[in-house]
């Protein structure tokens, strides 16, 4: 039979086209996957399409050709569209579901002005997610709104002499349908205006790139709300955007991969997560042995919940956790074998003094390498130190499961931390760094918090890890000064906390610092003396970071983590202290096509990205060229690429929305692409 | 400072014109043990013909105790002196070529060295050693100088004629998209011109445009050519080294005289798991350089390409133990030297005592201080490759120095 008769006669059967979710309810601002199930058909396959039911007034939305649905901004009167699918065998059948809009959550990022005087005023509130009838409420109390747009309203305030030097939360209430408030905490104070930090939107952006995933608009608004300091204290109170159960997973680390990009795209704990990502790139990055969720989630959350502890807290947690333990060999390390012939695994012993804390050779407060009289670089410990702390890291196994016995060898247990099993220790005297002694006798965890204090204490970890910190954040290139201005953040002598290791002191401090900060007014690079300023993006950093700029919306579908793998770790960089060898040139294709895979394909229902903005002013080459400058280069950008993308556009039809937005792409692309963009000023 | 060499050559191109360029044609390709692969278990002593009692199976099998690969599983090989080896049984096609067509060589004990060193020297804090000892970075460094940016410098070679080394493990070989002409492709071409005053913005620019040119010119080299028949395996290594034989392919339409490819693999760095992972790793070194020298032969240059290996560093012959054996972190290892140039079914070098604290023992758990330099190694490849007696004193400091000068398993062109 051929497949014409085939699909003749099934097609005269029962032909059905089942649609789920069959009555979904959708808030503007998310979208919705529709999947369509034909049956009596040989032909699978529909054809989407979105409507409002007769009468309705306004837009009903889009359907994209997978059927991912996107609510219109403003809601339709009434707030209901009909989605149908049709068979593409033929028109004969199809299915058409009803969905319910809901107005969208309000969110509010700042206010206008701060300080609001006794008496009456006007208070501009920016944020999103507004519609016409929202409210502005200070304390609870609603106050006259005016609707401006979705990401602005004025409201009449009253306030009153007794409440001067007070605090008044301003929040946001939507109407129905799916009316909700604003949840954050934006305050005003009463009182004349103080002369809180006044940060310009292109500073807030710069600020973000070191700091965040890059901004969006609420978080610009919200850092130029604040200024920078108010801001790290609110984000160091913020929660942590949650990592999903590992015990609620399947085998496969995707799920994982896709959240870590939802939230580093809409997390609000934006600089949790990326001093969290730092640590862990100074730590080695993800273990290449965590190839399950019960591996990489509790990893992942030693750097979440350590971001702003104390790095000998965090010191500890990484050594003795149980992915980092499989991947560095910690756990399951013998002590020598009673003949001799077997000895200690050193390789997390060498990497821990190496790569992680210390570094090979002496070093002077401001990170330079300290010379001998000779004028000699010198070694910072011994092959004999490596082994030491071999015979240190000995006895440490995975924890033992409830109900069974203790075993040198603990069977794998992901969730918890290693736990020592002391017959496996040795128990021998240790010479550790500078000639510091651990005695013998002591147990596995006497002797790992012994060695750990001893490498939290050595003068190297503090311009060692200021410098990698930098690196990370803000300039692979940092001045002398500026690594011994973070270092001494690190060493109680900063304007810390009197503690040493208090990492959210040494985030201040290379945040903050006027080395980082000099270029948000300058405009024009390179600022004086500092040619070699500036930070490679890395994909797992850039990718977040344009998604940010686009306002793009990232569900946990979403497979940004092989879109980053393709693009490659990027050309090794100078400054760097562990450059990865071997990658060249050729990796800039990657990058290439990374870049183009997000602007041109259709990225599934897990990153949805509206480029209307983009498009909008496409028309127009140089409004074009500008609304990048403003998004994506802080309003510093060079013009010579200004002229560039005018001239990519110019290049290109402009009339119709199709060609505007081919447009609006290719200056995207030009831009995005540029080694100005991909290195971080 | 390797980068930087890369970017000077990128900007400045080769050196000035003195003769004219080689009409031959010829390629070297090197294969990046990444990790640190372990020597000992590549080439297994198993008796010298002088009888040393330090280099045979029984003291190799003692000092490695459970790690020792079984003697019934490797490939036998002979030198030229009748000294007995054997090859870790991963290696087995390699093995056969040792073995039937000779034209694979095996050079012991291999490393960096800042300049002659002895035992008693390194052990007294004496002689001068290589930065970095002992570490991924730094060694991988060494060698990347070694094998990577020092290849070049062939007498007469415009820049076109002698490009610049291509890094195979860094692309995925898909080529650019949407790369055709366009205002949007002139955008990007014109903007690699255009920097903002910061360093790193001219090196991207740099490293970009390179990029960009190698992906296009091998787009359009390759245009109509017809694909191998030699079949590669589905490795990553494979992958690598079968988009090295396209680009050897498209040499005629490249107009190129000599080529520089890179290719790497990781999985060497055995701290447990040493006897699986190492195996494993080595078996896809053999099946990947197997398969690429038959597409050498394939396409008539069989003779005119030789591929290496490279690794940062060696492993002690002592085994750590956890919750599987391996090794950690040593210094001098072996390596394998294939092509029909190569004057193979032979071991070079000087294979070291199998001792702890041996007369080869810099650290007392069966670290090799070398006994050939990286730099001569580097030098009989380079000489092979054409570079001319500057190039090569420039290229590989001192490697005249070293006893032996340049070891001779290439026939000299």
């Amino acid at each position: 039979m051929s497949l014409w008769v085939l699909l003749l006669a099934t097609a005269w059967g029962q032909a059905l086209v089942t649609v789920t979710p069959s009555a979904p309810v959708v808030r503007v601002g998310k979208s919705v996957q529709f999947a369509a199930t034909v049956t009596g058909l040989a032909v699978k396959s529909v054809r989407w399409s979105v409507g409002l039911p007769v009468g309705g007034k306004g837009l009903p939305g889009t359907i994209s050709e997978s059927g991912l649905y996107t609510p219109p901004a403003v809601l339709p009167v009434p707030s209901t569209v009909l989605v149908t699918a049709t068979s593409t065998a033929m028109n004969v059948a199809n299915t058409r579901v009803i969905v319910s809009l809901q107005n969208p959550y309000p969110v509010v990022a700042s206010t206008l002005p701060v300080w609001v005087p006794a008496g009456s005023s006007t208070l501009t509130v920016n944020g999103s997610g507004f519609v016409p009838a929202a409210q502005v409420f200070l304390d609870g109390i609603g106050v006259a709104t005016t609707f401006v747009s979705a990401t602005r309203l004025t409201a009449k305030v009253a306030a009153t002499v007794p409440q001067l030097g007070q605090q008044l939360a301003v929040t946001v209430t939507n109407p129905a349908p799916g009316g909700t408030s604003s949840t954050g905490v934006v305050t005003v104070r009463v009182g004349p205006d103080t002369g809180l930090a006044r940060v310009t939107t292109g500073a807030a952006r710069r600020f973000l790139q070191q700091a965040a995933f890059g901004p969006d608009t609420v978080s610009m608004l919200r850092v130029q709300h604040l200024g920078f300091s108010e801001y790290l204290t609110e984000q160091f109170g913020t929660a942590s955007s949650p990592f999903p159960d590992a015990a609620t997973l399947d085998v496969s680390v995707a799920p994982v991969q896709a959240r870590f990009y939802t939230n580093a795209v809409h997390g609000k704990d934006q600089v949790r997560q990326r001093m969290a990502l730092a640590l862990m790139e100074i730590f080695g990055g993800a273990p290449a042995g965590a190839r399950s969720p019960a591996q990489l989630v509790p990893f992942l959350r030693v750097f979440q919940q350590g971001a702003f502890g104390n790095f000998r807290q965090l010191l500890y947690n990484v050594t003795v956790n149980a992915a980092m333990g499989e991947t560095w060999d910690v756990r399951n390390n013998n002590k020598a074998s009673a003949d001799g012939a077997t000895v200690p695994n050193e390789n997390y012993a060498r990497e821990l003094l190496e790569t992680f804390t210390v570094g090979p050779v002496l070093l002077n407060p401001d990170g330079s390498v300290k010379l001998n009289e000779d004028g000699e670089a010198v070694a910072a410990y011994s092959e004999k130190t490596v082994r030491d702390f071999a015979k240190v890291l000995t006895g440490w196994t995975y924890a033992t499961r409830q109900g069974s016995i203790p075993a040198r060898h603990n069977p794998a247990n992901y969730d918890r931390a290693l736990a020592p099993f002391e017959a496996n220790h040795d128990t021998s005297e240790k010479v550790l760094l500078n000639g510091v002694k651990l005695r013998a006798g002591q147990t596995a965890q006497q002797d790992l918090s012994g060695a750990l204090d001893i490498v939290f204490a050595h003068p190297n970890l503090a311009p060692f890890l200021a410098h990698r910190l930098i690196a990370q954040l803000v300039t692979d290139s940092p001045s002398r000064a500026y690594v011994a201005r973070v270092a001494s953040a690190f060493t109680k002598s900063g304007t810390g906390t009197g503690v040493r290791g208090d990492l959210k002191a040494v985030l201040r401090a290379v945040l903050l610092d006027q080395e980082a900060r000099a270029g948000d007014a300058a405009g024009n690079w390179p600022i004086a003396g500092r040619e070699t300023h500036g930070h490679w993006r890395a994909p797992n950093v850039m990718v977040p970071s344009i998604l940010r700029g686009l306002e793009a919306q990232v569900n946990d579908t979403n497979r940004l983590a092989d879109l980053v793998a393709a693009m490659g770790p990027g050309p090794s960089v100078p400054g760097d202290p562990a450059p990865p060898l071997w990658a060249g040139p050729e990796q800039a294709v990657g990058r290439f096509n990374g870049i183009y895979a997000l602007l041109y394909d259709d990225l599934g229902a897990g990153v949805a990205i509206d480029l209307g903005p983009f498009v909008n002013v496409a028309g127009d080459g140089r409004r074009l060229a500008v609304l990048i400058d403003d998004i994506y280069f802080q309003g510093w950008m060079p013009a010579e690429l200004q002229t560039e993308l005018e001239a990519v556009a110019g290049g290109m039809a402009g009339t119709t929305l199709a060609e505007k937005k081919a447009r609006a792409q290719a200056a995207l692309y030009v831009a995005l692409s540029s080694g100005l963009y991909n290195v971080q000023h | 400072m390797r980068r930087r060499d890369l970017l000077r050559m990128a900007v400045l191109g080769a050196p000035a014109l003195r003769a004219s360029c080689p009409s031959d044609y010829r390629a070297l390709v090197c294969v990046m043990m990444a990790g640190g692969n372990d020597g000992n278990n590549m080439l297994v002593p198993i008796a010298s013909a002088e009888g040393d009692p330090l280099i045979s199976y029984s003291q190799y099998a003692k000092a490695r105790g459970g790690l020792a690969v079984p003697l019934e599983s490797v490939v036998r090989i002979s030198a030229g002196n009748g000294d007995q080896f054997g090859l870790h049984g991963g290696l087995k096609e390699l093995g056969e070529l040792y073995n039937q067509r000779k034209n694979v060589a095996v050079l012991a004990n291999v490393g960096p060295l800042a300049e002659p060193l002895t035992r008693a020297e390194y052990r007294g804090g004496k002689g001068m050693v290589p930065g970095g000892l002992y570490s991924h970075g730094g060694q991988q460094a060494e060698w990347q100088a070694m094998a990577g940016a020092a290849f070049g410098g062939v007498e007469g070679c415009e820049a076109t004629e002698i490009p610049l080394p291509v890094w195979l493990g860094g692309g995925n070989g898909a080529g650019l998209r949407g790369g055709g002409d366009s205002p949007r492709m002139t955008g990007v071409t014109n903007l690699l011109r255009v920097d903002d005053g910061l360093t790193m913005v001219r090196g991207a620019n740099t490293l970009t445009e390179v990029g960009l040119a190698q992906s296009r010119m091998l787009e359009a080299a390759l245009d109509g050519v017809e694909p191998l028949t030699t079949a590669f395996p589905n490795t990553p290594l494979g992958r690598q080294l079968a988009r090295a034989a396209r680009m050897i392919q498209a040499r005629g339409t490249l107009g190129v005289k000599r080529q520089i490819f890179l290719a790497a693999i990781g999985g060497f760095d055995t701290h447990e798991r040493q006897l699986t992972d190492q195996a494993a790793a080595l078996a896809q070194v053999s099946g990947a350089m197997a398969a690429f020298y038959q597409a050498t032969v394939e396409m008539g240059v069989g003779d005119q390409v030789v591929t290496f290996t490279a690794s940062e560093f060696g492993r002690t012959l002592q085994p750590c133990g956890g919750g599987t054996l391996g090794s950690d972190h040593g210094w001098g290892s072996h390596h394998l030297i294939v092509g029909d140039a190569v004057k193979g079914g032979d071991v070079y070098g000087k294979y070291p005592a199998m001792a702890l604290d041996g007369p080869d023992d810099a650290t007392g758990r069966g670290v090799w201080i070398p006994t050939t330099a990286t730099a001569q190694y580097g030098a009989a490849l380079g000489r092979w490759f054409g570079m001319s007696e500057e190039a090569l004193a420039e290229a590989f400091p001192n490697f005249e120095s070293f006893a032996g000068g340049a070891p001779g398993f290439l026939a000299s062109s």
